[in-house]
Order: structure tokens, then C-alpha cells, then sequence
């Protein structure tokens, strides 16, 4: 083998490397969650002031466009579905890669549940490392969250496992992703227009304490460490849902840890009546998520807290964030239709139903 | 382990590495562990049925040695004709009971292990069993000097890219190429990573995705199928096969030639053919080739073969002389649809080729008075005809094996006559048996894609040369597109299990 031919073939390997990033990228499920992450890359560099990092208490409950619109803070949910704790910490890793956020926010959900149930599903898995850009930090996050060494190629190269998705290609909008960087139009947020309505849950401020799983306390302690390390400042929060007593007394031993490290923890299942919620026409499933109106009270509370604790800069007027107006003229003509499905769903009592 | 598994890659790298690392006179070595490593990986343990086969051959070839030497001694020593014609019918006997107890183990071994149903069958049985047997014939006929060696003979039929599905390949051959000392060629390994990536293509790209269509409408309810679309499916099975079966042939062709060592080629392009011996001398090319050499010219050359022959062109001078080439094709047929499964549909399948081919020996002297007496030209449009009409022969006979019992074949040949309903074809029915209209579609550029490569060959184009010969950007291109082709739209992953090749099960 000659000394051109070696080069040769190093180089087309390589290139061939290279052209499979796009081409992975592109062929990666489509959905909310890919449409999520990609936006959160197209965002312009270092525009960011809050990332919210969690499961799906997030996405559905904060309206980053309002949160824009009212108060010049431009915030970005990078969340998934049953989005695992040990997860948490890779994420805020990458989104440092390009953003510098004054305040992290971690819905703290996931954490009164076993990893292993969480683990179990590879869909809650691979709803964070399908989803990253291919960079070390990625392999890192597959070392965390597979521990089985021979499941991870499918993981480190996940076009083995979306490559059937291959007829996207005949779609033109699908190119689109080619770098993974697709500005989402809602800068995240979802927007859902059914109801499912429950009776107020009784067990928001109940005291007492119960430990949380061990390997969560543990990820909750590596996420502390890693953000005092790293003087990053952030917000642990609980988004209101259907609480049960169990429940409430995790998020107050969680609350614990994390006071003593020096964060705020913000428990909204303690403030019901504060945030305006009813349980029985603001959530679109039976007290897991908010529709689009009980996520516009959520947002307006959240907003209320981080003004009332945290310094921000109001952004709006800045040309570098033209997208975020749109974001903002776009949500209220969203919460306007999906406040008149609520409506006739309420009126009709017309709910929603739930698979499986 | 199938060659499309992490697991093999990985082997053929490291193996890959280790043999131009050792000695060149250790090379053969090298072979013959990873060889049997990929039994031990793959197929949990070194399978009995092969250790059996290896040592019988050995031995059998060894005795067969020493009695022709010990015969051409004997004969030496005899003063007249007569003498030396008794010493050599004794040894001739003895050595026909040896090797009649020889393909009795072995044979047996085969029917036990593929026809009884109870036993997991080794994998390459049927294949490495008809190799060693070659061996032993091959030495009995003294075309081939039996191997001293046992792990060599061990080496030649447990070579691990040939051992699964074949080819056949003959000990002669072989030996030459596994004793040569091997230099490492770029080119050459090259071309051998092509050839394989050509094969894979074909497997994941083609194959498995038509087998998705006529897996589904051969396993829907019958009297729901148009005729229309059980034809599309015989039509894909056909490529199925021919992909499918090729397709491992190039890998296993390809993963050979990285180490220097030509695997006879088994395939050359059998739908061109014009007439069906001329599809059999292009399909399944050592195989039959094997059949020929030790099934028909056995019986041929055999004594009451030659009584056979002896009598008919005494009782019927004209068509007396067909008749034991006829019963020597039925033979083969036979023992070749038998080979190939155990259920009623291949032996029928057998039995028709062997009829077709038995009817062609009879006419072939005549087509040339017809055709003058019909004016026929031998023009595009005759062997057009040709092929269409080999075509339709190979259709009906892929009817019988795909179909799943005797009932299914023959109500999928009446649908042909009953309710065709030709537009089916172009309706939604279509995309309702397993593939989307993109699917159609990439499947009609990858076919167009091997019709152009199978076009160039039959012009008689090396293709890998071919495009070897092109400027860097267009090679590229080219290996991109199959490369991408294949990893993005390759039948594999999660959901299926394409890496089990259709031949494997024969």
C-alpha cells in the first residue's frame, strides 16, 4: 500500500463519516421532541437567558413566546419525554457548548420515580441522545444512561436504529435538519387544546419527608456539584399536577438537598390558589399536564417568580431576536384558537381520551 | 454468525490483520482457526456432523491413495493383460465398498440432519457434505492426490466465507490457493470489500425488501389475492432468490479474495439465458457442475449405465441414445430438488426441470430443421422470445417452491386464469402487502441499478475495473451511493431478521 493510497482511503472514509451526520440527522423521528432540540441549536449563540431542562412538565406548561413577550426573557425548554434525572447534568453540558444562560430550571418530576422503571422504556432514553448533536458529550450521555455496553452502537450510531425512516428524504422540509439546527416557530412550547379534568389534589403542602430513590438522590447530588463546580445558577421546580402525599413529601425532602446547596426549590403544587389552576378545565389529560390555558397561569407565575428573585435583561427591541416576536404574535393566535377548543370542550364536556 | 453481523466484521478485520502479520507459509493456519472460530462464535461449538465428515474424508482419501498405490504396484508386477486387469478390478471393488460405506455415513448424516425434522441441522451441511464428497470421488478418479494433511482437509471444508451457502468448490483448486504465499495487494483488498459491499446491497437493498411483498401475499388468505398480484410476487420471489442467493456469493467471494483466495464464481447473470439449460449453467453454477461430474457422469460411465445405453440404441436406434442422458437428467433432477428440501413441492420441482431439460435433449437436434422451415432469424427479437419463454418456464417453477403446500400452488396458478385482474397492479391493493409506494420505487432504481451493472458484465466488462478506470470524484460517487443506499435503505435492525439468507435453509 502506497503512502497516496493510504491518504486516499483515509479521506474517504472520512468524508463518508462526515456525510452520515447529516444524513442521521435527517432521518431521526420526527416529532415535537426532535423539533424541540433542533430549535434549541438554531437558536443564535449565547441569546439565551433560561434553559429549562426536564420531562414533559415543561414544554406543555411554560410558554417561553409569553414569557418573551411580557418580560423580555428568552427561555428554551430542552425536554423530553420521562426525561431521566441522570440525563440532566449532559444537558446542561450541552447546551453550555453554545449558550450561557444566567438560570437553569430542572422540573423535578422524574425524581420520585425508580431509574430503573425509567430505563426500562429506551424511548425515554433515546428522547435525549436521538436528539443530541454527535459530539463527546453525547457518547458521555450514552455511557451514563446505557450500562450495557453491547446495546450502545445502536446508540452511538443511531441511524442503525431511524435508518427506516428513510422516506423523509422524499420530503423537501425534512432537509431542513440536515445540521440539526431547525428554529422552532413556538420556541418549544406545545401547545395542547383537550381537557381532562380531575378534582384539586389535596396533598400540595403537606409536611413531612420521604427519601427519594437512591440512584435519583445520587444524579440530584452529581447535577448539585456539577452546577457549584461550574457556578451556574438554577431554579428546581415542581410544575402542578395531580400530587399525591408520597409525592409531596419527596419534593420536600428534595427541597432539602437542594436548599442546602444554595438553590431556590419552587414546590407550584404549594400554590394552587396563587397561580389561579383549576384542576378541572386547565389540564388536558387528568392532572399530568397543562392544556394551553393552564400553561398561560403557569408561565404567568413562573414569570412573577423569577422577576420577584432573579435579574434579567428585557431583550425585547433587540434585533437578534426578531424570531422570539414572531414567536410571541404566534402564540397568542395558538392560545387564542386552543382557549376556544378548551371552551367548547368544557361546555360540552367533551374529554379527552387517555391510550392504554 | 452471518457475514452481515457486527460480530463477523469485527472477525474479518482481525483476521484480515493476522494473515498478512504471519509467516506466508503460516497463512493456511491463520484460515483455518478463524475458520473454525467462526463456527465456535457463530454456531455455539464445532457441530459433530463436521468433525465427522472431515475425519471420514481424510481417511477415505488416505486409504483411496494407498490402494491406487499399492494397485499401480500389484500391476506392475503382472506379466500379461488379463493379470493386471484382475488386480485392478479387486482394488476397484475394494475401494468401491470403502466409499460406499464413506457415503453412507456421510449421506446419511445429511438425510438425518435435513430430512428427519427433529434435529437442529449443522449449517453448511448440505454444502461442506457435497464438498467432501468431490474430495473422495476426486481422489478415487485420481483427479485429485489425496491430502496427507488432516487439518488441511479440515481447512477446504470448513472454509468459513464458502461453508454456509457455497460455493462448491473442488479440492485441486483450493489447495493450490490456500498453500500459495500471499502478499497483501490494496487493489485486491479493495476489490474484495467492493465485491462484498456489491453483495450486500443486493441482500439488504433488493432481496429483503421484496421479500417483504411476497412473504405477505403468499401468507394471506389465497382466495383474497388477485392473480395480478401473485404474479408481481412469483416475479419478485424470482429476484428474491437471485438477489439474495448472489448477493451472499459476492460477500462470500469478496471477504475471500481480501485474502487472496478466488472462490469459483457461481452466478453469471442466469436471466439472460435463452434456454433453460443454458439458466442452469448460469445459476447455482458448482452445483450443478457437481451434479454433472458425480451424479451424471457416474451413472453414465457406470456399468449398468453403460448396459443401459448398450440396450436402447440396440432396440431404438433413434431415440435409443437419448435415453440414458434422460435417465441421468432425471437423476440429477431429482437428487437436486430433493437437496434443496424435503417437502413434495421440490421434488415436484425437480421432476419439471428434469422433464424440461429430458424433453430438450430430445428436440435440440431438430431446432435448427424448424427453425429453417419456420424461417426463424436468429435476430434481437428471436432471443428476446428465448428469454421470455426461459422466463415464463422459471416462473412456473418458482410457483411450486414459494407457494407453502401443493394447494397454495395450484390455487395461485388457477388465480393466474381465474381473476388476474390486472389492475390490481396499479391500484391500492398493492402497497397493502407489506411495501410503500416508496418502497416501489427505490426498489425500481436499485433493480435498474443491477441491470446496468449485469448488462456491462454480460458485455463482457469487469465492472470493478471498470469503474476503477474512472476519475476519483466518479468512483467516489459511485461507492458513496451503494454505501449510503445500503446503510440507509437496507432491510435490517430491530425489526427484522434478514441477516439468514434464503440459501441457508437448502
Amino acid at each position: 500500500m502506497t503512502r497516496k493510497q493510504l491518504v486516499q482511503a483515509i479521506i474517504f472514509i472520512g468524508i463518508f463519516l462526515v456525510a452520515l451526520i447529516p444524513v442521521s440527522y435527517i432521518v431521526r423521528t420526527n416529532g415535537d421532541v426532535k423539533d424541540r432540540f433542533s430549535g434549541f441549536y438554531a437558536e443564535e449563540k449565547n441569546t439565551l437567558d433560561i434553559v429549562m431542562i426536564g420531562s414533559s412538565p415543561v414544554f406543555p406548561y411554560y410558554s417561553a413566546p409569553k414569557l418573551w413577550g411580557e418580560t423580555g426573557i428568552a427561555a428554551y425548554p430542552l425536554s423530553s419525554n420521562v426525561q431521566r434525572p441522570a440525563a440532566m447534568k449532559y444537558l446542561v453540558k450541552e447546551a453550555q457548548k453554545t449558550q450561557a444562560p444566567s438560570l437553569y430550571i430542572f422540573e423535578m418530576r422524574m425524581y420520585t420515580m425508580e431509574d430503573e422503571g425509567l430505563s426500562e422504556n429506551m424511548a425515554y432514553t433515546r428522547g435525549v441522545t436521538d436528539n443530541l448533536k454527535y459530539s463527546r458529550n453525547r457518547v458521555e450521555t450514552i455511557q451514563a444512561l446505557v450500562p450495557e455496553t453491547e446495546e450502545r452502537l445502536s446508540y452511538y450510531i443511531d441511524l442503525f436504529k431511524y435508518h427506516t425512516n428513510w422516506k423523509m428524504f422524499a420530503f423537501a422540509s425534512e432537509w431542513g435538519n440536515w445540521r440539526y439546527e431547525k428554529k422552532n416557530k413556538l420556541k418549544g412550547f406545545f401547545v395542547k387544546d383537550e381537557v381532562g379534568p380531575t378534582p384539586m389534589p389535596t396533598a400540595g403542602g403537606i409536611e413531612g419527608e420521604l427519601a427519594i430513590p437512591e440512584e435519583q438522590e445520587a444524579y440530584l447530588r452529581e447535577l448539585l456539584q456539577y452546577l457549584q463546580e461550574n457556578k451556574l445558577q438554577a431554579l428546581f421546580i415542581v410544575s402542578p399536577y395531580g400530587i399525591s402525599a408520597e409525592d409531596q413529601q419527596m419534593f420536600n425532602y428534595m427541597s432539602g438537598i437542594i436548599e442546602e446547596a444554595g438553590y431556590h426549590f419552587l414546590n407550584m403544587n404549594n400554590y394552587y390558589e396563587e397561580i389561579g389552576i383549576v384542576f378541572e378545565e386547565d389540564f388536558a389529560d387528568y392532572a399530568s399536564h397543562t392544556n394551553a390555558v393552564g400553561a398561560e397561569k403557569c408561565t404567568a407565575f413562573l414569570e412573577e417568580y423569577l422577576l420577584a428573585n432573579y435579574q434579567f435583561t428585557d431583550k425585547r427591541g433587540n434585533d437578534r431576536y426578531d424570531s422570539w416576536d414572531k414567536a410571541y404574535e404566534l402564540w397568542l393566535d395558538e392560545l387564542e384558537k386552543a382557549s376556544a377548543v378548551i371552551a367548547e370542550h368544557i361546555a360540552n364536556e367533551d374529554y379527552a381520551e387517555i391510550e392504554g | 454468525m452471518q457475514f452481515l453481523s457486527y460480530y463477523f466484521i469485527i472477525l474479518w478485520v482481525l483476521a484480515f490483520a493476522l494473515y498478512y502479520l504471519f509467516p506466508k507459509k503460516m497463512q493456511w493456519y491463520v484460515l483455518l482457526a478463524v475458520s473454525l472460530l467462526f463456527y465456535v462464535i457463530g454456531f455455539h461449538g464445532i457441530p459433530y456432523a463436521l468433525l465427522i465428515t472431515a475425519v471420514t474424508t481424510y481417511a477415505c482419501g488416505l486409504y483411496l491413495k494407498k490402494s491406487l498405490e499399492t494397485q499401480k504396484a500389484g500391476e506392475a508386477q503382472c506379466s500379461d493383460k488379463e493379470q493386471k486387469k484382475a488386480v485392478k478390478s479387486a482394488f476397484e471393488k475394494k475401494r468401491k465398498r470403502v466409499q460406499i460405506i464413506y457415503f453412507a455415513v456421510n449421506l446419511g448424516l445429511l438425510v438425518f440432519h435435513k430430512y428427519t425434522g427433529n434435529i437442529i441441522m449443522p449449517i453448511g451441511i448440505s454444502f461442506y457434505t457435497l464438498t467432501a464428497i468431490s474430495y473422495v470421488i476426486d481422489a478415487g478418479r485420481e483427479n485429485c492426490e489425496a491430502e496427507t494433511n488432516f487439518l488441511k482437509v479440515l481447512l477446504f471444508l470448513s472454509y468459513f466465507p464458502a461453508i454456509t451457502q457455497g460455493p462448491f468448490h473442488r479440492f485441486t483448486h483450493m489447495k493450490e490457493q490456500f498453500e500459495a504465499e500471499h502478499e497483501f495487494n490494496y487493489e485486491k483488498m479493495l476489490r474484495g470489500i467492493q465485491r462484498f459491499v456489491w453483495g450486500a446491497f443486493k441482500k439488504l437493498v433488493i432481496a429483503d425488501r421484496i421479500g417483504i411483498f411476497a412473504d405477505r401475499v403468499f401468507g394471506s388468505d389465497t382466495s383474497a389475492v388477485s392473480g395480478s398480484i401473485y404474479a408481481c410476487a412469483v416475479v419478485f420471489y424470482m429476484l428474491q432468490l437471485y438477489a439474495d442467493f448472489s448477493g451472499y456469493i459476492d460477500m462470500a467471494a469478496g471477504i475471500s479474495e481480501t485474502f487472496d483466495i478466488a472462490l469459483p464464481e457461481n452466478f453469471k447473470r442466469p436471466y439472460f439465458a435463452k434456454s433453460v439449460a443454458e439458466f442452469w449453467r448460469r445459476w447455482h453454477i458448482t452445483l450443478g457442475t457437481w451434479f454433472k461430474d458425480y451424479v451424471m457422469f457416474s451413472f453414465v460411465m457406470s456399468a449398468p449405465g453403460r448396459k443401459i445405453g448398450k440396450f436402447c440404441k440396440k432396440k431404438w436406434s433413434l431415440l435409443g441414445k437419448h435415453i440414458v442422458p434422460i435417465l441421468g437428467t432425471m437423476l440429477v433432477w431429482f437428487f437436486t430438488g430433493v437437496w434443496h428440501g424435503r417437502t413434495i413441492n421440490y421434488m415436484l420441482w425437480g421432476v419439471y426441470y428434469g422433464l424440461i431439460m429430458s424433453l430438450s435433449l430430445v428436440l435440440e437436434a431438430g431446432y435448427p430443421v424448424w427453425k429453417q422451415k419456420l424461417h426463424i432469424k436468429e435476430g434481437k427479437g428471436y432471443q428476446l422470445f428465448c428469454m421470455v419463454r426461459t422466463w415464463a418456464i422459471v416462473f412456473a417453477a418458482d410457483v411450486l417452491i414459494r407457494s407453502e403446500s401443493l394447494a397454495q400452488a395450484g390455487a395461485v396458478f388457477g388465480a393466474f386464469f381465474t381473476r388476474f385482474h390486472v389492475t390490481a397492479l396499479v391500484s391500492s391493493a398493492v402497497t397493502s402487502y407489506g411495501l410503500s409506494k416508496y418502497d416501489f420505487l427505490l426498489l425500481f432504481a436499485a433493480l435498474i441499478i443491477w441491470l446496468a451493472v449485469s448488462i456491462l458484465e454480460e458485455r463482457g466488462n469487469d465492472v470493478r475495473a471498470y469503474l476503477s478506470a474512472k476519475p476519483m470524484p466518479v468512483r467516489w460517487i459511485c461507492y458513496y451511493v451503494i454505501v449510503l443506499l445500503l446503510l440507509i435503505t437496507g432491510i435490517y435492525g430491530g425489526n427484522y431478521d434478514t441477516a439468514v439468507f434464503l440459501y441457508q435453509s437448502f
